[in-house]
């Protein structure tokens, strides 16, 4: 047996597990983008960004296939014919949804005015369950910096952590690192929501209100939104729903589980609020 | 050209990962491509390239996905590591059961190795939860899709553009 100095890949791999090692104790919980990331993300993410497109469109297809249509009732001689208009109706029906989108997003806008944005397409989702981020097609060529509120028509979807030149990578509020300062709009009770891991599909997105003073008198179906407290989030973005409310046995810890508005599984388009984080140093002058 | 291959195989594992599987995930559970292209080279050639995939691989989600260097790379390359020194040892070989043994038991070790590290980092999670819900479902898809993976893989090897270490095995599953 050889010792295990000797055996080479075994000493390489030792050395290189102990290199990212470090690597994770240096990097973790700092979201600032070193000048290596940034270069080689720039450039891979357009390849990201037409990948996505094409596959997204694939699983639409597939999709469709699996949704039940009833392709044996066709007739063999109307398929050629049919699958050119499916085409055609696939295209309009796409072209249908981003204008609802698009609407939606109009309906936001009138309603928070005085907010600035910055439209963005989805361009890659993170794998596994552990981490709940995806990137956008923008980044600090369009006047995006970190902490950037994340948007859609039905609520908040999260902020900017990291900014490529044209990418950026976002944290959900599903994201168990995420933590946002929210108010109970009916009873005005201020707590904190935390994300959770295993957020695989919509049933598991769910988030935490926790600090909730303890005598919040929150029912099921009170609406949450941000309390613009912690200087990130403008105050007044809908958030979720509460759906269940627990207190501990000692009555000294008052709880709610809360479902999001946001479907975090189908984003395609996102507005960044690129004019609404606080300069904290201003505001204490 | 087996370079070529191996960075194509890598360029379009990651591409499936961070693109398309999650738009065609079932209920949350999706196969792990790159655990697949490693476990098949590591079968085939018996060398260090499926890890040193696992690595690139994994650096690239680091950098798009995470912010934390090391976070998918170590687990990747773990596993794509131990591997090989498994297949190094192995004197069985066939074209169905061995794969899919090994697939989903590295896709098991990689998640192992993930909770340990979210567990380093306290990312608050439920292991039961977890592995009952995720862990276990994804292996089990793993498993399965590693026999598409393996064949592309066989037939690619075939073709003759790749130089393997050891034909004698090779030539068993031909």
């Amino acid at each position: 047996m050889l010792p295990i100095w000797r055996n080479r890949p075994l000493v390489v791999t030792i050395i290189v597990v102990i290199i990212l090692v470090v690597l994770l104790i240096v990097t973790a919980g700092d979201n600032n983008m070193s000048g290596a990331e940034s270069v080689v993300g720039s450039i891979l993410s357009p390849v990201q960004n037409a990948l996505y497109s094409a596959t997204d469109a694939i699983a639409d297809f597939f999709s469709r296939i699996f949704s039940g249509a009833d392709i044996e009732a066709e007739n063999a001689a109307l398929q050629e014919r049919v699958a050119e208009l499916e085409a055609q109706l696939m295209d309009y029906d796409e072209m249908k949804l981003e204008s609802e989108r698009l609407k939606e997003f109009l309906n936001f806008n009138t309603e928070t005015e005085g907010l600035e944005y910055v439209t963005a397409k989805v361009i890659g989702k993170g794998t596994g369950h552990w981490f709940n981020m995806f990137i956008i097609n923008v980044g600090l060529k369009d006047g995006i910096a970190v902490d950037m509120p994340i948007v859609n028509g039905d609520g908040l979807i999260g902020r900017v952590v990291a900014t490529g030149y044209n990418y950026s990578r976002v944290l959900t509020i599903v994201d168990s690192s995420s933590g946002v300062s929210a108010i109970v709009e009916r009873t005005r009770d201020n707590g904190i929501l935390n994300g959770t891991v295993s957020t695989g599909d919509e049933e598991d997105a769910l988030l935490t209100m926790s600090y909730l003073p303890l005598d919040a008198d929150l029912v099921p179906g009170d609406t949450v939104i941000t309390s613009g407290l912690a200087g990130v989030f403008p105050k007044g973005i809908a958030i979720g729903e509460v759906i269940e409310v627990s207190k501990s046995d000692d009555g000294m810890k008052n709880e709610a589980v809360i479902s999001p508005y946001v479907d975090f599984y189908h984003l395609e388009e996102v507005m960044v609020i690129t004019s609404a984080t606080i300069d904290i140093e201003e505001a204490l002058e | 050209m087996r370079y070529l291959i191996l960075s194509a195989a890598a360029a379009i594992s990651l591409a499936f990962t961070g693109t398309f599987l999650p738009n065609i995930n079932i209920a949350g559970i999706s196969p792990d491509i790159i655990i697949c292209v490693i476990a098949s080279i590591a079968i085939l050639e018996k060398s260090m390239a499926g890890a040193v995939i696992g690595l690139a691989c994994g650096l690239i989600l680091d950098l798009f996905f995470t912010g934390a260097i090391g976070f998918y790379a170590i687990p990747y390359f773990v596993t794509g590591a131990i591997l090989f020194f498994v297949c190094t040892k192995l004197n069985y070989i066939d074209r169905y059961l061995l794969p899919v043994i090994l697939a989903s038991g590295a896709y098991l070790l990689k998640e192992l190795i993930f909770a340990l590290l979210a567990y380093m980092m306290n990312i608050s999670f439920s292991f039961g939860y977890m592995l009952i819900r995720y862990i276990l479902p994804e292996m089990l898809f793993t498993g399965v899709f590693m026999l598409l993976t393996h064949f592309i893989f066989i037939k690619i090897y075939r073709a003759g553009t790749m130089k393997l270490k050891s034909a004698k095995d090779f030539k068993r599953l031909l």
